[in-house]
């Protein structure tokens, strides 16, 4: 068969997509029939379509679709600032302290793990930035396609929005010392912090500026709760511009936009109403991930497997280790919110950015590791975050705890 | 079925104290013969408040099933007074112990106010009156696990969600069974009043149901709700009353009758039910303290019956209470004079007032002054939404006026 036989629809990447995403659904239809998660119709759309399958979907062909990917990651962040609730985890104390302490805890024992394996500091601290944070795609779309409510699913929301936090942070000294230690000559450590540690001011001050925007256009206008999603829409869009323009963190700007509208504004907030399309964006994204970044090759080399699993587990397990000094939480529920909350993200969810990858500056153990764990996250985190949701009863009628 | 009750009276000690209690309860859940426990009979004027609140999420104000996590915290906490379940898993039910007047009331309740609102803060969510929530959907309401609602939900299918709403019960302790039974019809007159002053339910399932008390209609749909059939006149006769039912399988246990008034045999109580719960625990303390003393005051009249034939009068004013709130008008049952409800309460409050032995009732009857002023609670919140607010801000005001010990004037901020 040549390329003239070949209808035209089949060159088109959005055609493409849109196939997967169509895929995805069928799929996670029928799934749900046999009493599992309807998400797993996405990771398995993109194992058939992906590089682990048929190859038609792969990281070539997203490269169309970069400047929407980075919207969708932010609108992702967004939502996942608009849940952290800064209130409660100041004045919740033992509990908020809990969340803030197994970030700290995955990151640290990541960094250690990873060392003690013999990978460089830099690259251990590096990826154990990253690990901090818990995927807001795969957690925010579990939670909307169960229809989840309870304080599991609000403790976890709130751990989902810290950890990004932590790990933006975080990751703007570990991704400075990396860069100014590897194999390119570049800058030293204290310009590429200023740097890294720029992009995240500019970010957060194009936030606190579409914000102000915003309140101002809501104010002026008079405009009641029910119609400022359009004054939403366009001042995100403005944030999201800004940001692309200024090469500055467009994660963080969002969120803390956010995080803002939560924390921030109180009386007649719109956004108080939940956000479904997220739940939208989620499946695309994990469809997007599965099919580029699931590789069996990289997870099927042993060595590499078990330190993702190690890595994997411990996250999780440290996590619940956190939670201890907590006491508002029954045994069950603090099992719940660690087995929730055990996704993890990539560098390029943490860095919208396109002008630099993580893999200029990794050794190829350390992007195996990475690379087995991101396909790990893929294949086994959203049925780790559907358990630990029905297993604090939080999911639907019957299984309460 | 009266000579069961007899040899029940005869049982004095724990043991037979607990096969009443385990009776009772296997008859309230559906799980054993129909019971009617003896009435205990207790010290006129006592009085016990129930508050049935709404759990809210933090960010949406929407109900959050967390009512489970909240009572693990609160059974760890040395108390008098008692937390437990509600049908749904978004509803948390307060009792407070046996009380004397307003200021115990008044101390009580504020201690279970805050009691409460640091445990749900604790778990991350939010606490409110208020009759009814808002935009809460009921389709998504989940069942408490517990065998009698469980139960409650086969018997009455999507009854059982709908009935996700929030209400305010005081109990007034009786001298005798009779007496239960003939006071129980007087306040019965008076509860439309009770439903006026507490209307916080103006919105039902996301819509301004233009009504006060949206609550108020739900309790209608059940079978066994509305009064005491008025030629009931004695223990007696509700006692055969109950087993004719009990008979045909319509009732098992008291608590299958969804009437505003009922005896409440176990505790030796009447129990006025038609109430909202008020947006703020102190207004429940001055209400409570409102029904008492009208109780006190028909027990002070031996003898006397409220006249015949006032039950379609009753519904009237139930409707109008409900409607309306405290700008309804009141048939009074005895005169047929309609008098403005407000005319109606400050008039009984003025006369129970003069003849009160409780020291604090004359700050009850400030309260209850405050829900009288500017349309009463409904219209507090209805004129949020006037102002623009949107459903979920409703919720939140209302949220943020439990979250506060109760400052005159508050109402509106």
């Amino acid at each position: 068969m040549n390329d003239d036989s070949l209808p035209l629809f089949l060159f088109s990447p959005l055609a493409i997509i849109g196939a997967g995403l169509l895929l995805s659904q069928v799929i996670g239809v029928l799934m749900q029939k046999r009493g599992l998660p309807r998400l797993y119709g996405a990771v398995v759309a993109g194992l058939i379509l992906g590089v682990s399958g048929l190859g038609v979907v792969d990281a070539t062909l997203l490269t169309y679709f970069q400047e929407l990917l980075n919207a969708a990651s932010a609108l992702v962040l967004f939502e996942a600032g608009r849940k952290m609730d800064l209130d409660w985890l100041w004045r919740s104390r033992a509990q908020g302290a809990s969340l803030a302490l197994g970030c700290v805890l995955r990151g640290g024992a990541a960094f250690a793990l990873l060392a003690a394996l013999g990978m460089s500091w830099s690259e251990a601290a590096f990826i154990a930035s990253i690990l901090v944070a818990v995927n807001p795609v795969v957690f925010t779309s579990m939670v909307a396609d169960n229809n989840a409510s309870g304080v599991a699913t609000y403790a976890a929301a709130n751990t989902v929005g810290l950890s990004q936090l932590v790990a933006l942070l975080a990751l703007s000294v570990s991704l400075a010392w990396l860069r100014s230690h590897g194999a390119v000559a570049e800058p030293p450590f204290a310009d590429q912090l200023m740097i890294q540690g720029g992009k995240l001011l500019l970010g957060a001050g194009i936030a606190v500026a579409c914000y102000a925007v915003y309140t101002v256009a809501a104010r002026v206008s008079s405009a009641q709760a029910g119609l400022r999603p359009g004054i939403l829409l366009a001042t995100l869009m403005m944030d999201l511009g800004l940001c692309s323009v200024t090469s500055s963190s467009a994660l963080l700007s969002l969120l803390l936009m956010g995080l803002l509208l939560r924390n921030v504004e109180k009386r007649d907030n719109v956004f108080q109403a939940q956000i479904k399309t997220v739940q939208d964006i989620g499946y695309a994204l994990l469809f997007m991930m599965s099919a580029a970044l699931v590789q069996f090759r990289d997870v099927l080399h042993w060595q590499v497997l078990l330190t993702a699993l190690l890595l994997f587990g411990a996250r999780i397990a440290l996590t619940r280790l956190a939670l201890v000094p907590a006491q508002a939480w029954s045994t069950r529920k603090k099992h719940a919110i660690a087995l929730a909350a055990c996704s993890l993200v990539g560098f390029s969810t943490l860095v919208v950015d396109s002008s630099i990858s993580n893999a200029a500056y990794l050794s190829a153990t350390a992007q195996g590791v990475m690379q087995a764990l991101l396909a790990l996250n893929v294949l086994v985190a959203p049925a780790i975050t559907w358990a630990g949701l029905r297993l604090a009863g939080e999911t639907s009628e019957g299984n309460a705890a | 079925m009266t000579e069961m009750i007899d040899d029940m009276n005869d049982m004095n000690d724990a043991d037979g104290a607990d096969s009443l209690a385990a009776a009772q309860a296997r008859a309230v859940a559906g799980q054993g013969p129909a019971f009617l426990p003896p009435f205990a009979r207790s010290q006129l004027g006592t009085m016990g408040i129930e508050l049935e609140l709404m759990v809210l999420d933090r960010l949406t104000h929407d109900l959050l099933p967390a009512a489970p996590d909240i009572l693990l915290l609160l059974d760890k906490q040395d108390k008098t007074w008692v937390a437990t379940p509600e049908i749904t898993t978004s509803m948390l039910e307060v009792a407070t112990s046996v009380l004397g007047g307003f200021n115990e009331a008044e101390a009580q309740l504020e201690e279970i106010r805050a009691s409460v609102q640091r445990a749900a803060f604790a778990v991350g969510a939010a606490i409110s009156g208020g009759g009814a929530h808002p935009f809460q959907k009921w389709n998504e309401q989940r069942i408490y696990p517990k065998d009698r609602y469980r139960e409650s939900a086969r018997k009455y299918g999507y009854l059982a969600k709908m009935f996700t709403v929030f209400g305010m019960h005081v109990h007034v302790g009786m001298p005798s069974a009779d007496e239960a039974v003939r006071v129980g019809a007087w306040l019965t007159q008076r509860a439309p009043l009770f439903i006026a002053l507490s209307a916080s339910s103006p919105c039902w399932q996301g819509e301004d149901s233009g009504f006060c008390s949206a609550r108020s209609n739900v309790v209608g749909a059940f079978p066994m709700s509305g009064t005491m059939p008025p030629d009931i006149r004695s223990w007696d006769e509700f006692a055969a009353h109950f087993e004719r039912l009990a008979q045909h399988g319509i009732v098992n246990s008291i608590k299958d009758f969804y009437w505003d008034v009922r005896p409440k045999p176990e505790y030796g109580t009447i129990e006025l039910r038609v109430l909202d719960t008020p947006l703020h625990p102190a207004h429940a303390a001055a209400l409570g303290c409102y029904a008492r003393e009208l109780c006190i005051e028909v027990a002070d009249r031996p003898g006397a019956w409220p006249r015949e034939g006032s039950r379609e009068v009753y519904t009237w004013n139930r409707f109008n209470a409900a409607k309306d709130g405290v700008r309804a008008t009141w048939i009074d049952p005895e005169t047929g004079a309609a008098l403005p409800v407000e005319q109606a309460v400050r008039a009984d409050l003025a006369r129970l007032a003069a003849r009160s032995t409780d020291p604090g009732f004359p700050a009850a009857c400030a309260l209850i002054e405050d829900l009288l002023r500017d349309g009463g609670q409904a219209r507090w919140l209805t004129a949020h939404m006037a102002a623009g607010a949107g459903m979920n801000d409703l919720a939140r005001v209302a949220a943020e006026m439990f979250d506060t010990p109760y400052k005159q004037g508050s109402k509106t901020q």
